[in-house]
């Protein structure tokens, strides 16, 4: 009993918290008890996830049918994905209480920031599709007040499309939940519970169903065709919001593609089709794409969202391969790009607070504002290149390693090829923030700096420990990534 | 012999007396004798008909009793009884109803005249629905006309007297082809009672003899009494003297005339020609195709109609169509329908048009939807009246269009051939109705319109026309729940006719 | 004699409108307001009370026949589980939205008509429900027509009664199509009258001698009654209507008109002609890919849409297409989604209705850019949109979902079946399912994008002033009074319910499907 309740508490704990939190006028009045309380929710539910990973239950919350239930359980990946979540939620927390300071409406979004955690750890949790899909739904509602915080017409543009191209993933996935349901259980069990013979003649008619899945769980992980969103939301909401929506809540897509193919139809169904094919395919054209339209965004924001399209597609098309390095691979990207992802974003938020800059063209000098975040983005970005020893390297090379010996046939030699080329774009588009923030060059005269008197202003310390955790984090993760890759590979040897 | 037989000749009689009478007496008198007589008509008429339920059989009658090739004979059976009574309580409900306007519409020097007429005409009628005698038919849709073209022209106002004429003319082209038919046949057969006349047929074509002339007899007379009775496209002439003539007339021309000639095709289909001669000669799939083309042109001319009484008017070249379909499906299935149509229509018609005189009265006299428009209001029983008569022509559940709507579609299905054909024209033409009859309807009900506030200081309508609407909805409802006995009965006189 | 304990649901409300209609005749130009609202509230609960009460006693499979019409026609009535349902639902909703319309109408001229047909309304659609044969059905399918043309000509503006018109010419061609197919259950019919049985009455003799002139009836029958439920040649008026009050467009025309439509194909359907008969034939594909088509048009229409009314009234074209589909798969599973989603698109669509109702009652606004803001003031009426349009998107834990889960699953299941037998249509299933969900995406962007706007309104850049301004004006709440918000928490309280505990609901129509197909 106890047990249930303590795997269950991380979910409603939160949601209760934004609802509160939300539902007294209170608050709205006394911001520093607001930033407190909300510090404080944050800091006791990674205690409560923690918890909630170490319980060994399963939880049917409700059961709407005989053939719909609402069921948790913790397993490796919940693990992977709710301590990512909880960790990351509570960093840009604090970052986002001295972010947010400069905007409007904060209890909104405090409250929604807590309630869209709680519907994370619930999408982590679940056990099955149903779930998910419940989960993967509120998600998409509950986030979007996040996007359209600012309320301008570009930001409430922005946040119905991320709503239309959401809800269109999510039915299109619909589709093909109706028809698993049909022909298998739809509770995950590591390597899947599908019979291949109870599809006979329907077996097309699977493979379309698995397919539209794919796309349809790839729109959050923004994977082309329905990347459209990505590049547009983000920009427009507030910083650490970017960040977790880049972040964690992209992954969320990527979760469910995993607990698709890894815990329900189980890799074997599809290894081979043209199912596969198509599916690394895109990946493929959407890593080198997402980079391409990254290297030619002149706004900062923007092309870090461009980078989340490209980078993320990196995790698909590990998972794609259906073999263990490469799924190992990803699930390190996973975690790789969450923190550093968040890092940058962080940066660019920090950079618009402290100079109102948007463009990568102003930020020329950036290095005489504020030098030590900018060397923290340095770092960060070293990791999403894949220079090693900084993490990206680790993951990029079980990607790489994993493609080699899928035995895919074009693919094996294609992939490595273009996550090569990806890379380079990435170094193009990351880098030169850093050489001409630092080098500006001799005709850099630097007068707005000196005008704005803003020479040397470091952001404060709630929004400068964030990212220096994250990027550190980052690099420590590249130097030692034994024992994360061992887990991961615990889990790839259970699923394949 | 029963006292009750000769109650067809006294009703003939009766009414033609009443008619000369009439012309000695001022115009209040001799509407009260008119509704005087129609009404113990009606009476005689339903004696006639229980006596003929009673014995099971139809009788012969002969007059003075001289026999055959000189005497002239009566027929009455449970058919021409049930025919008789219908036809005099829509007379006796139309004069009732249109009596008001009569005095406005007509000079009161011919107000008698106006009358005689009526009596004329429901005496020519009787005769049509009696007679066994092709000649005395003759004679009486001669009368008919001259009666008819009387009620048209009597209101001597507008268009009416060109109507009148036009009316006159094609009557007469009927009659003319009818006489021409007549004269062929007696030339054939020697014989102008009916029953003999139906024997020597039977011979002739049974030899093979006479094949072309006998076609032509059909023709003609199938045409002459169509063109009577309007059907498409000989229908011109309905619009214009349905719709500009006083409002009693255009119920009994509209309601009942056509129906006498229907009728009496009908008894020359049955008791002449034979009906299986007519179906073999193709003349059904005739008439069946102008039946389904009036259907649908009659409602598509009053679709395009901005004058509620032509529009009315020119619903009836449709129902026309609807019996002339019945007919032509030559079952027994389909004549039964088509007759229960001819008592729908008789009862509907006449509501229709008493019923938009109450909403004329009240809008000034103008007859356009606009200034119709609220008239419902202002006149409320006229407005349920013609609700109710345009919910029936439509076919709405419980009233007698929907059993004549049903009754054709159940014997359509008799028919492989016609079925669908008949059932699709049937939907589409209830959907024609609808959208004439209800957009009217929708009109009297919509916003009070430009009569609003002067005209409520107007006199309603009279006791007579509220009585008469209220009866004729009554009598809709009758058609429409008690349908079963009328309808046996039509069967079983249908089974007395040949 | 106890079965006439059935009909008296059906004649009360027909009296009682009646009555109140006789009452204006008579000079009673205005019973008082009070009155006239506690008479008709009063009419309507007892009536509902008496509907289930029966549908709680023994009368299950009674029969009365009220009276004979000719020969095999009777107007009878029955009581089994399908019309039970109906008439339940019918019995729930009916006396909250004439709380709701008391509220709405309170200001209007000419209550007395409004609320006399109104109630006549009730009747007539419980005669629907309760009608045990074909023709009793079709008898108070045309009365319905009538009774509810007033009500869409009530305004008796210009828009009203071009509306009326066409609502009028559309029922009734519908309905003479419908008739065609009555007649041949009439002619064929095993049993020699019309009266409903599980699984068919058609002879076996005419099943197989006239088997394509029956299935090419079924199709007009089922274009015919389709009217009414706005199948796709035949929807004009569903989004003309629109023009009467809100009350009258939310109970009539997304509950009462629009399902009495649904529920008399199915029963065409699936106890005339009998499922079995119809199953993968030509008919079948032809309906169903009618009802496919409407729902794609539907959805689509409703994005295009920004008068609210009219958007929602697209969207219930397209969602009576849903049961249309659902009832078209022709299995027992089918029947039971059908149903299924009949029950909660009459919760989702009268409480969205409502609240626009509610709207356009406390601020007068009438289109989708006017909703600004709309939200914060009030707050209530856009809380239960809210609940109503995730369930109409198919958000899972609401009713919405559960009907769309089953439709969808009926779908699959069934084209599974008839990909093994090798027959053609096989594919059309399948596509429904993608149809569906392609509508379901529409929704999402016609229904969010009102709550968008109510919510998050658009601030013009960098005024700080009209934020203050808004943030007064925030404060005035204008949700409506509680006669209107009752219902409508009601009727949100019921999404939810459904969808969260749907168990007993589906297990009821389950049983209905099974027994029927």
């Amino acid at each position: 009993m106890e047990e249930n309740v303590r795997l269950i508490l991380p979910i409603f704990f939160p949601i209760a918290a934004g609802i509160f939190l939300m539902a007294m006028p209170v608050f709205r009045k006394r911001r520093k008890l607001e930033e407190g309380i909300v510090t404080a929710v944050l800091a006791v539910q990674l205690l409560f996830v923690v918890s909630a990973l170490m319980t060994d239950v399963t939880v049917t919350l409700w059961s709407i049918t005989d053939s719909l239930a609402l069921v948790f359980r913790a397993d490796g990946i919940s693990c992977l994905f709710g301590l990512l979540t909880a960790s990351v939620w509570l960093l840009s927390g604090i970052y986002s209480i001295s972010y947010m300071r400069h905007e409007k409406e904060e209890t909104r979004f405090f409250g929604f920031y807590l309630i869209v955690e709680g519907v994370l750890i619930g999408l982590d949790l679940s056990a099955n599709l149903i779930t998910l899909y419940v989960f993967y739904e509120l998600m998409t509602l509950t986030s979007l007040p996040l996007v359209l915080h600012e309320k301008s017409r570009q930001a409430i543009m922005a946040g119905l499309k991320y709503l239309f191209y959401s809800v269109a993933g999510a039915f299109l996935a619909l589709f093909g939940i109706f028809f698993l349901s049909g022909v298998t259980t739809l509770e995950f069990c590591a390597g899947g519970a599908l019979d291949s013979a109870v599809l006979g003649q329907s077996r097309a008619l699977f493979l379309v169903a698995v397919f539209c899945m794919l796309v349809g769980f790839g729109a959050k992980a923004g994977m082309f065709p329905l990347h459209g969103w990505l590049p547009t939301a983000h920009p427009v909401a507030p910083a650490p919001a970017s960040a977790v929506l880049s972040g964690v809540i992209t992954k969320s897509g990527v979760l469910a593609v995993i607990r698709v193919v890894y815990f329900v139809i189980g890799p074997e169904s599809i290894r081979g089709t043209w199912v596969q094919n198509t599916w690394i395919f895109l990946t493929l054209l959407t890593v080198f794409m997402g980079s391409m339209l990254a290297y030619r965004e002149p706004v900062l924001k923007k092309r870090l969202a461009y980078s989340t399209v490209s980078q993320v597609s990196y995790i698909l098309f590990g998972l794609g391969l259906l073999n263990a390095t490469a799924f190992a691979g990803a699930l390190s990207h996973i975690v790789f790009h969450s923190l550093i992802k968040n890092a940058l974003f962080l940066v660019a938020g920090a950079v618009i607070v402290t100079t109102g800059w948007t463009r990568t063209d102003e930020m020329r000098g950036l290095g005489r504002v504020m030098p030590r975040t900018l060397a923290w983005y340095t770092v960060a970005s070293l990791g999403l290149v894949g220079i090693p020893p900084a993490s990206g390297f680790v993951s990029k090379w079980f990607l790489a390693s994993g493609a080699l010996e899928s035995g895919t046939g074009v693919w094996s030699f294609a992939g490595p090829a273009v996550l090569l080329v990806s890379a380079l774009l990435t170094a193009g588009y990351l880098l030169p923030l850093t050489v001409n923030g630092y080098f500006p060059g001799s005709d850099f005269r630097g007068e707005e700096i000196e005008e704005r008197q803003l020479s040397g202003r470091e952001p404060s310390a709630r929004m400068r420990i964030p990212i220096v955790i994250f990027a550190a984090a980052s690099l420590l993760f590249g130097c030692f990534p034994g024992s994360l890759i061992r887990f991961l590979e615990s889990i790839a040897a259970a699923v394949m | 012999m029963s006292f009750v037989q000769n109650f067809p000749f006294f009703s003939i009689i009766l009414a033609m007396f009443s008619g000369i009478v009439s012309s000695v007496l001022s115009g209040r008198r001799a509407r009260d004798l008119s509704l005087c007589m129609i009404g113990i008509t009606t009476a005689m008429s339903a004696c006639v008909l229980f006596f003929c339920r009673e014995t099971g059989e139809s009788y012969t009658y002969m007059m003075g009793h001289f026999p055959a090739p000189w005497g002239n004979e009566i027929r009455a059976g449970v058919l021409e009884g049930l025919t008789a009574v219908m036809f005099g309580i829509v007379m006796f409900l139309s004069v009732l109803g249109g009596m008001n306007d009569a005095v406005e519409d007509v000079e009161a020097s011919k107000l008698n005249l106006f009358y005689i007429m009526i009596d004329l005409m429901l005496s020519s009628l009787l005769a049509l629905v009696y007679t066994n005698d092709l000649f005395t038919a003759y004679v009486f849709v001669e009368i008919n006309t001259i009666a008819g073209c009387g009620l048209i022209m009597i209101r001597m106002r507008g268009r009416s007297l060109s109507a009148a004429i036009r009316y006159m003319i094609l009557s007469q082209l009927g009659s003319g082809l009818f006489l021409i038919g007549l004269s062929i046949l007696y030339d054939i057969t020697g014989h102008l009672l009916m029953s003999p006349a139906k024997e020597a047929v039977a011979a002739i074509l049974a030899d093979g003899r006479y094949e072309i002339p006998m076609l032509v007899v059909l023709a003609v007379i199938s045409v002459g009494l169509a063109i009577k009775s309007g059907l498409y496209p000989f229908h011109y002439w309905i619009p214009d003297t349905y719709g500009y003539a006083t409002p009693t007339a255009s119920a009994v021309l509209s309601g009942l005339v056509s129906k006498g000639y229907i009728f009496l095709l009908v008894k020359i289909f049955f008791r002449v020609l034979g009906t299986e001669n007519i179906i073999d000669s193709h003349m059904v799939n005739v008439l069946y195709i102008f039946g389904i083309a009036g259907m649908l042109m009659g409602s598509l001319h009053a679709i395009r109609e901005r004058d509620t009484g032509r529009m009315i008017a020119y619903s009836s070249v449709a129902q026309i169509g609807y019996i002339y379909m019945g007919i032509g499906l030559g079952t027994e299935a389909g004549v039964i329908a088509a007759l229960f149509h001819v008592f729908t229509h008789s009862a509907t018609k006449a509501l229709l048009f008493i019923s938009a005189v109450g909403l004329y009265d009240v809008s000034g006299g103008k007859r356009n939807p606009e200034s119709l428009r609220g008239a419902a209001y202002r006149n409320p029983v006229a407005g349920i009246g013609f609700t109710v008569g345009a919910l029936s022509m439509v076919g709405f559940p419980m009233l007698s269009g929907f059993i004549s709507k049903l009754l054709f579609a159940t014997s359509a299905l008799q028919s492989p051939g016609k079925m669908l054909p008949t059932l699709i024209v049937l939907a589409v033409s209830t959907t024609l109705n609808a959208v004439y009859f209800l957009r009217l309807v929708i009109s009297v009900y919509s916003r009070r319109g430009v009569y609003g506030e002067e005209q409520a200081a107007q006199p309603k309508s009279s006791f007579a026309l509220r009585i008469s609407i209220v009866c004729f909805v009554v009598l809709n409802f009758i058609l429409g729940l008690a349908s079963q006995p009328i309808v046996g009965a039509i069967r079983e006189g249908l089974s007395m006719f040949g | 004699m106890k079965g006439f304990l059935l009909t008296v649901p059906v004649l009360l409300p027909l009296m009682g409108g009646g009555i109140l209609l006789l009452a204006k005749l008579a000079g009673h130009r205005r019973i008082g307001g009070k009155c006239l609202e506690r008479v008709t509230l009063g009419v309507v609960s007892f009536n509902s009370l008496l509907v289930l009460l029966l549908l709680c006693s023994d009368m299950w499979g009674r029969r009365v026949v009220l009276f004979r019409l000719y020969s095999n026609l009777s107007v009878m009535f029955k009581l089994d589980l399908m019309g039970g349902f109906f008439a339940g639902l019918i019995a729930v909703l009916w006396p909250l939205a004439t709380l709701f319309s008391l509220a709405y109408m309170r200001e209007e001229k000419r209550k007395g008509t409004f609320f006399a047909y109104y109630v006549m309304t009730y009747g007539v659609t419980l005669g629907i429900a309760l009608a045990g044969n074909l023709v009793t059905l079709y008898i108070f399918y045309e009365m319905l027509t009538l009774v509810t043309f007033p009500l869409v000509l009530f305004p008796l503006s210009r828009e009203a009664v071009l509306a009326s018109r066409t609502y009028l010419y559309y029922s009734i061609g519908g309905a003479a199509f419908a008739f065609i197919g009555i007649i041949f259950v009439l002619v064929f019919s095993s049993t020699g009258t019309s009266e409903f049985i599980a699984g068919g009455i058609l002879s076996t003799q005419a099943m197989t001698q006239q088997r394509d002139m029956l299935l090419l009836v079924y199709v007009l029958a089922f274009f015919g009654f389709g009217v009414k439920a706005a199948l796709l040649p035949c929807y004009v008026w569903l989004p003309r209507a629109t023009v009467a009050p809100t009350p009258v467009t939310a109970l009539l025309h997304a509950v009462a008109v629009v399902k009495s439509g649904a529920f008399a194909v199915m029963r065409f359907t699936y106890f005339s002609f009998g499922a079995s008969f119809l199953r993968g034939s030509w008919a079948q594909y032809t309906v169903m890919a009618a009802a496919l088509l409407t729902i794609l048009f539907g959805s689509t229409m409703a994005v295009k849409e920004i008068h609210w009314k009219r958007r929602l009234a697209y969207s219930t074209v397209s969602n009576l297409s849903y049961i249309l589909f659902g009832a078209a798969i022709m299995t027992p599973f089918g029947l039971a989604a059908a149903l299924c989603h009949m029950a909660a698109h009459a919760f989702m669509k009268i409480c969205s209705f409502f609240c626009a109702g509610a709207v356009m009652h406390q601020t007068g606004k009438n289109y989708v850019y006017e909703l600004d803001g709309l939200g914060k003031r009030m707050p209530a009426t856009f809380g239960c949109l809210t609940v109503a349009s995730l369930s109409l998107m198919g958000i899972p834990l609401f009713a919405g979902f559960v009907s769309k889960w089953n439709l969808c699953g009926a779908a699959l299941s069934y084209g599974s079946s008839i990909v093994e037998e090798g027959k053609w249509g096989a594919f059309l299933p399948v596509l429904g399912v993608a149809v569906i969900l392609y509508s379901a995406l529409m929704t999402a962007v016609y229904m969010l994008s009102v709550l968008v706007r109510a919510y998050f309104p658009r601030v013009s850049e960098g005024s700080l002033k009209t934020a203050e301004t808004e943030e007064n004006d925030v404060c005035a709440n204008c949700d409506p009074g509680w006669e209107m918000l009752v219902p409508l928490f009601i009727f949100a309280g019921v999404i939810l319910f459904m969808g969260l505990y749907p168990g007993p609901f589906l297990e009821l129509f389950g049983r209905i499907g099974g027994a029927a197909a």
